[in-house]
């Protein structure tokens, strides 16, 4: 007898619908499974045919053959052990296979029976929808994730019995999703209210989020860029649906998603140890690395200069595309990766430059330290913010003294970045680039459209601070979210001027 | 053989250095007189087996060894004490050295000379007053020498020849080798009119023990000493003692006492050094009057607008955080950003390390 039953093959992070097609007949007793699989679904085997058995179902002498189709495509993962289990019950006249139609199936099996949780629900849910798919029976523990796609019916069991049982129409323990969930609650972040003095940095930051403009921190060790870039996130414009959907399946794939906090900007921060792969994404079959991870939100990489070289030349790509093409064997994957680049550096060696009372490194040694993030890569940062060292003593008796709301918190920061994004969303709303930092080139003229004098005075700029043709296009761009901040729809003189104090060299 | 030839053989034979040299020519009394001595005669000199050996090698291969005539076309001349061109000043000195190798002119004896030194690690105060004293001194017709290090030295020398100059660079490795490497340019600038002087033979090493011998040279060579910035430590402080014990006198410049940077000046003008206030101390010193003095602490005799005023009072020669400035000046941060982008546009300060600010 045959019987086919639907699943899922994740891949890179779209998800490909299988089919599980099981053919039980007679001869000699024997139980083979073919369809391009990797060692952990061909170990489904023994996993299967033990579940089968210790839920009570007798697996009689025949010779079964499974099949998972399209034959070319290598599956991975622990998730084909329910859609197995099921089509050889099917197989052996345990379910109907009439209920089964327009049902994905996916889950391990425990040995007794039991369904385990499985990683990459959320990109299978929504392949389901795509695919017009009615239902999807996932184990009781992977039912939340799967319920943020409305328009599938969610399934969820504890054990492989109660699935049987609820096809033949018995009665069984079914999890539901809870409907409530889904919606957008207060996120939970670091709050910038923690963070005494540091204006430079903090302005710094807050224009780097209204523009999602990438961003360089300087300063001394222990003087706070970890703390700043870590409260990135909390000044964001908040997530739009879709965009979480994006980052929740990325996510779901690694087995990291808390649906609790899955409207939270995204915050990585990879060490400098970090691999290639790790960083970009890799695997044989590609799986996503920290900048996909980082997607619509903040990449922080703290000692900049201390990353390989190459880790550092790797970004550039994904910078400009918001997006990494990943080619292995098996193939090429893209992912998504558009993120706001936070990178920190200390001013030289020792990290004190310019206070000479703790710096001995010599001249060259700070322009040598300094250049390690020179070329490319700088020209795809816009913004260079400085933190400072702080007297934590003194600063915190100011401010126990004085006015505590001098301090601003997140909240009042991301409303002007709200306001910005807004702006920028209706000025770009016919474009797929929707901040300041994507504008191209040929752009400049039409939306940072500069006066004479303007025009003037940043030309006399550039001249006399040494700076490149590459960094008046990026002034502009800082100068227009700047405006948009300030809720200007021109450019005036103050903005380039705030514009070009944040300046790289 | 010549007497060049001689003193070329006695001060370039490999590993017999500056105290084996004295002692053959106290022995012996003159370098040809050394190049006749037999091993016998050497060995009752009390020389070692193996520079015995090193000498008669020398000796045999003294073709090979010769590189007067390699000197002579790049233009490098070749000076031993007997010589009459050989600086009076070295002659006076205990320690005086056996050769000197002179790219460029010597110094001028009857010009007024002055050693300007310091640190490799400075702070941008003492890069600023190294820059403004030394286009003073050399305005005034001082001639400047230095030892051509990173640091100090460096800023004190491009600076003075930037403001046409004189000055002179004393190194502690071969003349024919440039180091530190980044000074390529000043290298090449300094020959235009002063000299690089050196008294090691081709090719030596910038070996660090070297560079204090050097540096009762520069000491020698000068009639006063000016410490720009030091730290306790510092290199510097060598020179220092040379030049005391050659009977010169040394200036410092004072720093705040919170400076690491200038610790071993304000300790020198503390034992009794003389003091730097502005460029006209070492004028007068030098008999020098009415001598136009640009590089001074003055009061602002160009109008700003009262915010600049403001901010601009606030930024130092010792850099200062942009936050620190604009707090200190009391006006609103993003303005205060811009302003400050201003007086760097304006070139009256610059940033020396991102995010800071000092006074040009």
């Amino acid at each position: 007898m045959f019987c086919s039953v639907f699943s899922a093959a994740l891949y890179g992070v779209s998800c490909l619908k299988v089919s599980v097609e099981v053919s039980v007949s007679g001869g000699l007793p024997n139980f083979q499974m073919v369809g391009l699989l990797s060692s952990e679904v061909r170990e489904a085997k023994e996993r299967v045919s033990a579940a089968v058995t210790n839920s009570g179902y007798e697996i009689f002498s025949r010779k079964i053959t499974v099949n998972l189709a399209p034959a070319d495509i290598r599956k991975e993962g622990s998730a084909f052990d329910l859609p197995i289990a099921m089509a050889i019950l099917c197989g052996l006249g345990f379910v109907n296979d009439k209920c089964m139609e327009d049902t994905i199936f996916v889950g391990e099996l425990g040995l007794d029976g039991s369904l385990k949780e499985i990683t990459g629900i959320l990109p299978i849910a929504v392949m389901a929808y795509d695919e017009n798919i009615k239902r999807l029976v996932v184990p009781a523990g992977n039912v939340r994730e799967a319920a943020l796609i409305e328009g599938v019916e969610v399934l969820g069991f504890e054990c492989l019995k109660d699935i049987v049982d609820y096809y033949n129409g018995e009665k069984a323990e079914i999890v539901v999703p809870d409907k409530s969930q889904g919606e957008q609650k207060d996120i939970d972040y670091a709050d910038f209210k923690d963070i005494l003095g540091q204006q430079n940095a903090k302005r710094g930051a807050e224009i780097a989020a209204a523009g999602m403009h990438n961003l360089l921190l300087i300063g001394p060790p222990g003087s706070g860029k970890t703390m700043i870039a870590k409260r990135i996130p909390s000044i964001l414009h908040s997530l739009s649906k879709d965009e979480m959907l994006e980052v929740a399946k990325v996510y779901s794939i690694m087995g990291m998603l808390n649906p609790d906090t899955m409207f939270k900007r995204p915050f990585r921060e990879p060490s400098n140890t970090v691999s290639l792969a790790g960083l970009m994404g890799g695997k044989a079959n590609p799986r996503p690395g920290e900048i996909t991870l980082a997607n619509k939100g903040v990449l922080f990489l703290d000692e900049f200069p201390e990353f390989r070289r190459e880790t550092i030349e790797a970004l550039r790509l994904p910078l400009e595309e918001k997006k990494i093409r990943v080619s292995r064997s098996g193939g090429t994957v893209t992912f998504p990766a558009d993120f706001m680049l936070v990178a920190a550096m200390n001013p030289c060696h020792c990290g004190y430059y310019p206070d000479r009372n703790k710096c001995n490194c010599l001249e060259r040694d700070i322009k040598k330290y300094q250049s390690k993030v020179n070329g490319p890569i700088l020209d795809r940062i816009d913004l260079c913010a400085k933190t400072e060292q702080i007297d934590i003593i003194s600063q915190r008796r100011s401010y126990k003294s004085e006015n505590k709301s001098i301090i601003e918190d997140s909240k009042t920061i991301k409303e002007r970045v709200d306001k910005a994004a807004l702006i920028q969303f209706e000025r770009y709303r016919d474009k797929s680039n929707k901040f300041n930092s994507g504008l191209e080139n040929s752009e400049l003229e039409k939306y940072c459209a500069l006066s004479d004098t303007q025009e003037k005075l940043l030309g006399q700029a550039v001249k006399k601070l040494d700076l490149s043709a590459r960094s008046y296009s990026r002034i502009l761009k800082v100068s227009r979210t700047i405006a948009d901040l300030d809720g200007s729809e021109k450019i005036r003189d103050e903005h380039i001027l705030e514009a070009l104090s944040f300046k790289l060299k | 053989m010549n007497e060049e030839e001689y003193w070329f053989f006695l001060t370039n034979i490999q590993g017999v250095f500056f105290d084996k040299i004295k002692k053959l020519l106290d022995f012996f009394g003159s370098p040809w007189e050394v190049y006749k001595a037999d091993e016998k005669a050497l060995l009752t000199a009390g020389l070692r087996a193996e520079d015995i050996d090193r000498i008669v090698y020398a000796k045999k291969n003294f073709r090979e060894i010769n590189k007067l005539d390699y000197l002579y076309n790049e233009g490098i001349r070749f000076l031993y004490p007997t010589h009459p061109a050989f600086p009076a000043k070295l002659r006076e000195i205990p320690d005086m050295p056996y050769s000197l190798y002179v790219k460029g002119n010597l110094p001028d004896e009857n010009l007024p000379t002055l050693a300007m030194i310091g640190a490799r690690a400075f702070s941008e105060y003492g890069r600023a007053c190294a820059k403004g004293l030394a286009s003073d001194f050399v305005g005034a017709g001082i001639q400047i020498i230095s030892g051509l290090a990173r640091g100090i030295d460096s800023i004190s020398m491009s600076s003075a020849i930037d403001a046409q100059g004189r000055c002179f660079g004393v190194l502690g490795c071969g003349i024919d080798i440039i180091y530190p490497p980044e000074n390529f340019k000043l290298f090449e600038r300094t020959l235009e009119k002063g000299g690089i002087i050196s008294e090691f033979p081709l090719g030596t090493k910038p070996l660090s023990r070297n560079f204090p011998f050097r540096n009762r040279i520069i000491s020698a060579l000068s009639d006063l000493v000016l410490v720009v910035e030091a730290k306790k430590k510092s290199g510097s402080l060598h020179t220092v003692e040379y030049a005391l014990s050659q009977g010169k006198d040394v200036f410092a410049l004072p720093g705040r006492i919170s400076d690491l940077s200038s610790e071993a000046c304000n300790a020198l003008i503390a034992d009794g050094a003389g003091i730097v206030t502005s460029s006209k101390d070492i004028f007068e010193y030098f008999g020098l009057e009415d001598k136009t003095q640009i590089f001074q602490n003055k009061k602002n005799n160009f109008s700003l607008a009262k915010d600049y005023e403001v901010l601009y009072s606030c930024v130092e020669f010792q850099p200062k955080t942009k936050d620190e400035i604009i707090e200190e000046a009391g006006i609103d941060y993003k303005a205060g950003l811009g302003a400050l982008i201003k007086l760097e546009l304006d070139g009256l300060i610059y940033e020396p390390s991102p995010g800071y600010y000092c006074r040009n």
